[in-house]
């Protein structure tokens, strides 16, 4: 890695880079990054099992919202605060602990998202050098690198949305590098270790047992798992099922389905990774996992109501694509671009508007695209609609993807 | 390639230091301070009203806002609010439909600009008459009032005792132009830099 920081194109751009992330970092402003650092500040107090620490202290702290994440976030993000206290300084725990306005008029908000945002920036870069070793020819390197470091899509996605999804979404590139490689239980332990922060890359395991050799079958399905397992146990209980477990953010992949009679519903987004996975069993005698994971999550986003941050799991398979084929790299574009403007028009202000209140508290009172839209249309309808192009041209994209993939 | 990363930093660029200013376009009213914590509830019903007493910080008051609860939307009925000044004389009104305010949110009473109103004392009422204790609105107070926050005085027909707190209020008022939102809002915003970073 020394040489290729020594080629001043990669060494330029990697500034540049760094440069524009740091701009976006320390302006912008979602209350997930203050929510979920302010519940793993407990760690430093010696709280080991934070959903029901949340759950019982309810009543006496500011922030009532449950640990939404899986454990390992709990942990990670917590013994970061503590590397990085010297940092960031004393008044740091009461600035967690303000639930009122005044957290927005502290004089160090913007070294707080700085120094908090600064994981993900070490988590950005380590992917575009993990994207680089996808492909053989400088070229594609090239492509590659500078695809993922400007495009406007994963900045947005990670720095203004304090996208803490960005540690799973590495390890399930490492994973899909692994695996390029041959090494699938290897890539199996990623995919577990990813899951022990969010659950989505559990999606992924199917597939990796059908690509595997025999040989390997049961370690690839029995090692993420006995992983997933051993490190939630201790965590087991009500609080840790409720509120991470069975979210309503994680069990929203499956909430949209039509009635069948009887109190039963099928879930669309459920049959078509149902039909995949039959597919690449009986069907496909040359499974791609790039393939398959990139279509298995371009079918959940088009049949469910996702959320804007959920869109960086799919960027870097995205990405691949695009770089080893050229004709997609429109209609990636466009998707993209569709998929980002459907959160855009959500009834909820920190998707657009209350980003801007460490500039100011003053955008609290501008109203937000979907309240605009609302005096001459059907924000919902309007809503619908993207998400019904999105929808129609992920359904294609993914036909495309497995048309070409042998190429 | 090239035209990717200058685009890119293009829109890095606008998000960062442009953006704010063309968002700015959309503020109508400034607040004059800070929402003090909210910390407990007055249900305003039938011939229960509330009363507050407040100082304007800034001159061209246009709305107060102030967070109400309507438990389960149950409320479809008006809610009044009247301004007096400091002689007692009736200024401004202004009217909301329950069904316009979600439980909990911040809402705020619009009215035409009273110009001169830096330092003046003002009161203002809020009732809804027609609605029931089935279906009342909660206005929400504060025990931790700025100095600009007053007497707040619950009324039930003809009488009316002083309470602790008070509402949980910030004024509103009319910008004189965007160009002076804009350059309050860079201004403040540097000034923050300086602190933050440096």
């Amino acid at each position: 890695m020394l040489e290729f920081i020594k080629k001043p194109f990669y060494r330029n751009l990697l500034v540049l880079a760094i440069v524009l992330r740091l701009l976006v970092a320390a302006f912008y402003f979602h209350p997930d990054i203050k929510t979920f650092n302010f519940q793993s500040s407990f760690l430093k107090k010696g709280v080991f099992n934070i959903y029901s620490h949340l759950v019982s202290n309810k009543e006496t702290l500011p922030l009532k919202e449950g640990f939404v994440y899986f454990p390992l976030t709990y942990f990670f993000l917590g013994s970061y605060q503590i590397l990085a206290s010297p940092v960031l300084g004393e008044g740091f725990d009461s600035w967690l602990f303000d639930a009122s306005q005044k957290l927005f008029v502290n004089e160090n908000i913007y070294r707080y998202l700085l120094v908090l945002k600064f994981p993900f920036l070490v988590l950005d870069l380590a992917i575009a050098f993990l994207l680089m070793s996808f492909f053989k020819e400088e070229e594609k390197k090239r492509l590659a690198f500078t695809f993922w470091l400007f495009n406007p899509f994963t900045i947005i996605l990670i720095y203004i949305f304090s996208n803490i999804d960005i540690i799973p979404v590495t390890l399930t590139v490492a994973a899909l590098l692994f695996a390029k490689k041959e090494k699938f239980t290897l890539s199996s332990v990623f995919l577990g270790i990813a899951s022990l922060f969010k659950l989505y890359p559990i999606l992924f395991l199917p597939f990796l047992f059908l690509r595997a050799p025999r040989r390997e079958k049961i370690a690839v399905i029995l090692i993420p798992l006995l992983i997933f397992l051993a490190t939630i146990l201790p965590f087991w209980s009500k609080a840790f099922v409720s509120s991470a477990l069975i979210s309503g953010l994680t069990t929203r992949i499956f909430s949209s389905g039509f009635n069948i009679g009887f109190n039963e519903t099928i879930i669309v987004g459920l049959v078509f990774l149902s039909f995949l996975f039959f597919f690449a069993w009986l069907v496909d005698k040359n499974i791609k996992l790039l393939s398959y994971f990139t279509v298995a999550l371009l079918l959940i986003f088009s049949f469910s109501h996702f959320h804007i941050q959920w869109l960086l799991w799919l960027a870097p398979f995205l990405l691949i694509l695009a770089v080893s084929q050229k004709n997609l790299r429109l209609p990636v574009f466009l998707l993209s671009v569709l998929a980002l403007s459907i959160p855009f028009f959500y009834q909820d202000r920190s998707m657009t508007v209350s980003l801007f209140k460490a500039y100011s508290l003053w955008y609290d009172l501008v109203p937000t695209p979907f309240v605009v839209l609302q005096k001459i249309y059907d924000p919902y309808n309007f809503q619908s609609i993207l998400h019904s192009l999105f929808g129609g041209g992920s359904m294609l994209l993914s036909y495309v993807i497995f048309k070409n993939k042998d190429s | 390639m090239k035209k990717l990363i200058f685009l890119t930093t293009l829109i890095v660029l606008f998000l960062v230091f442009i953006a704010p200013a063309v968002l700015a376009l959309g503020i109508k009213y400034l607040p004059g301070d800070l929402q003090p914590p909210l910390e407990g509830t007055r249900g305003v019903y039938w011939i229960f009203e509330v009363s507050q007493e407040f100082f304007s910080p800034m001159d061209n008051l246009t709305a107060l806002g102030m967070s109400i609860k309507n438990p389960n939307l149950k409320n479809k009925k008006d809610i009044t609010l009247l301004l007096y000044d400091e002689n007692g004389n009736l200024v401004r009104k202004s009217v909301l439909n329950g069904q316009n305010i979600e439980d909990g949110a911040f809402v705020r009473f619009l009215f035409d600009p009273v110009k001169d109103s830096k330092n003046r004392h003002f009161k203002f009422v809020l009732s809804a008459p027609d609605a029931g204790a089935e279906d009342l609105l909660e206005v929400f107070y504060t025990q931790k009032k700025p100095s600009w926050i007053g007497k707040m005085v619950a009324i039930e027909g003809v009488e009316e005792s002083e309470i602790d707190g008070g509402v949980s209020l910030v004024t509103l008022h009319k910008p004189e132009s965007s160009l002076f939102v804009i350059k309050t809002i860079y201004r403040g915003w540097l000034a923050q830099i300086s602190t933050s970073l440096f």
